[in-house]
């Protein structure tokens, strides 16, 4: 068992525990629950959703920070990395892709699971979302090809050939 | 002054044609979703949020549920209305200080699908009491039917796509509304509040993100979408539900068999409040309503007068005064109007019966089926178990 922390404000046992980070220097306050309620460090401070969205603001890591000089724009919508950082939204699909490796950092903060496994579209959506998958899959079989990777290739030819399937059974045979 | 038809038909969150249950108010469902193709709202121009809007009508008003409902743009009606809509839980703060954006309101008002605010859809759906699943069904119905005709931005990956990476995945928020004025008397609240933020979930005021609590109302909700399938999610979110109101009812033990007289005193200022003031806030209002209906749950009071405090719950906020009266008041003749209406209000209620003690607890919200195997492993949310001679609650 680890000694216990005394509050800093009056000596009783510690059960709030709070480490700020501020321009790389790290601080860290404990205090009992009155002193926690005296200085501010209540509902708020412990909400996971604020420290959610904090967490959003800042970079993720020192690589994930805009390098100067070179900013990541989305091609569909023109959202900036740093107008993201700004306002937290996104703005369009295409942002997920654009910023694949900020998003992906930052998602595994914010989120349990790395990807999805609820309820699974149907009509319209299912079949753009497969439409939208197979052009994916073919633009990686060409890049596979011309790097000689032919295993990829092969288990991605296979792959396209079970979308094409998939995606005549939703259309009804149209595509 | 004019309002929508739709403000004053009684289907207040607390109703919906159930009996108003002790501890949860309301529960409700809501769905993030974007159309495939389009910039999400704060990206999108003017006329492309046109286009997006009367896409998601035309999709919507095929829908049977939405037969009779209302369809309205927020540019169409003035601020008042606007201000009565959030009241109801119908739409959203945001929304109603957006310039474009529009909601579809069901005839019930038990579905309401906002258009154009972080997210082209939002489709809520809020039931009266514990009924999670039942909600649950309703907006994934709605869901599914309009994905017929709109197809919406989803990838096998991650899910469906939503503006704020918080959402992504299931795009699903439940909450529920839960009235706990004995853990909040008893100075656990943070304590049970600091708990369930530990796994996942999120509390919150009465008018959602932001809010603080008047009348001891509190949200709970999921904070995670991503990673685990909707029913999980629900599961996990009905889990702790219950485990809050074990606690809950176990304060309302504690405070009665500890602090009886400061309880009661609290509960007759309050009967006093309503019936004789004729000056009343919001606050003190929900306030005074929040210590009427655990007269309610308690037995001090006939058990009809708890939907009456849910209907005043909703009737005391500014803009529901305003609309009662039909006309524009400042703050202070609100409070006036306000003393007034609950003065008649409560006019025919008794004053809360003191021989409660042989009826201690109301029964406990009806658990549903489906859930109420129970997980195991579970952190208790208070450090300290409640004492094993309080009455267990009947789920």
């Amino acid at each position: 068992m680890s000694k216990e922390i005394p509050c800093d404000s009056c000596g009783q046992p510690a059960t709030v525990h709070l480490t700020k980070i501020t321009d790389n220097k790290v601080t860290k306050v404990h205090f009992c629950e009155k002193c926690a309620a005296k200085n501010g460090v209540g509902m708020d401070a412990l909400l996971p959703m604020a420290e959610a969205l904090s967490a959003m603001a800042e970079p993720v890591s020192e690589s994930d920070a805009e390098p100067p000089g070179k900013s990541v724009t989305c091609p569909r919508c023109g959202l900036t990395l740093g107008e993201f950082h700004k306002g937290h939204r996104l703005g369009c699909a295409a942002c997920y892709s654009a910023f694949g490796q900020e998003l992906g950092a930052l998602l595994r903060k914010i989120q349990p699971g790395r990807a999805h496994c609820g309820k699974k579209p149907s009509g319209a959506t299912l079949r753009i979302a497969t439409h939208e998958n197979l052009e994916d899959v073919r633009k990686n079989l060409r890049a596979a090809v011309e790097a000689e990777r032919y295993e990829d290739a092969a288990r991605l030819r296979d792959r396209i050939r079970q979308l094409e399937q998939e995606l005549s059974l939703i259309t009804g045979g149209e595509a | 002054m004019e309002f929508p038809p739709f403000i004053f038909p009684e289907s207040e969150p607390g109703a919906h044609g159930q009996n108003a249950q002790p501890i949860v108010l309301s529960t409700r469902i809501r769905l993030a979703r974007n159309l495939a193709g389009c910039p999400f709202p704060a990206k999108a121009r003017a006329l492309q949020r046109r286009q997006i809007q009367k896409r998601c009508f035309d999709a919507l008003a095929t829908l049977p549920r939405m037969r009779d409902g209302h369809f309205l743009a927020m540019d169409s009606i003035d601020n008042l209305n606007r201000t009565l809509l959030v009241e109801r839980h119908l739409i959203s703060k945001e929304l109603a200080s957006a310039k474009t954006g529009a909601v579809a309101i069901s005839h019930d008002q038990t579905c309401s699908v906002m258009v154009n605010e972080e997210d082209h859809l939002r489709i809520q759906v809020m039931r009266g009491g514990f009924q999670l699943l039942r909600a649950w069904r309703t907006a994934t119905h709605v869901d599914t039917a309009l994905e017929r005709t709109l197809a919406m931005a989803y990838t096998g990956r991650l899910g469906y796509l939503t503006a704020c990476p918080t959402n992504v995945g299931t795009g699903l928020r439940a909450s529920a509304m839960l009235h706990l004025p004995g853990l909040v008397f008893d100075g656990e609240m943070q304590r049970v509040i600091r708990a369930v933020n530990q796994d996942g979930l999120v509390v919150r005021g009465w008018h959602g993100e932001g809010s603080e609590s008047t009348g001891c109302i509190f949200q709970v909700s999921n904070q995670h979408t991503l990673g685990s399938p909707e029913q999980a999610i629900l599961e996990h979110l009905v889990f702790w539900l219950r485990h809050i109101i074990e606690h809950e009812q176990h304060a309302r033990y504690r405070l009665l068999r500890q602090n009886a007289p400061r309880l009661v005193d609290r509960i007759m200022r309050s009967y006093g409040t309503l019936t004789l003031a004729h000056l009343l806030k919001t606050g003190e209002a929900m306030d005074a309503l929040s210590c009427m209906r655990l007269a309610c749950d308690l037995g001090m009071l006939p058990l009809e007068t708890r939907a009456l405090v849910d209907r005043l719950t909703l009737r005391c906020q500014p803009a529901h005064i305003q609309a009662i009266v039909k006309e524009k008041l400042n703050p202070a003749e609100r409070t006036f109007i306000r003393a007034r209406l609950f003065r008649e209000a409560f006019a025919n209620t008794p004053p809360p019966d003191l021989a409660f003690a042989r009826k201690l607890f109301s029964p406990s919200p009806a658990p549903e089926r489906s859930l109420r195997r129970r997980r195991r492993n579970k952190p208790n949310p208070t450090p300290n178990p409640p004492e094993t001679d309080a009455p267990q609650p009947e789920i």
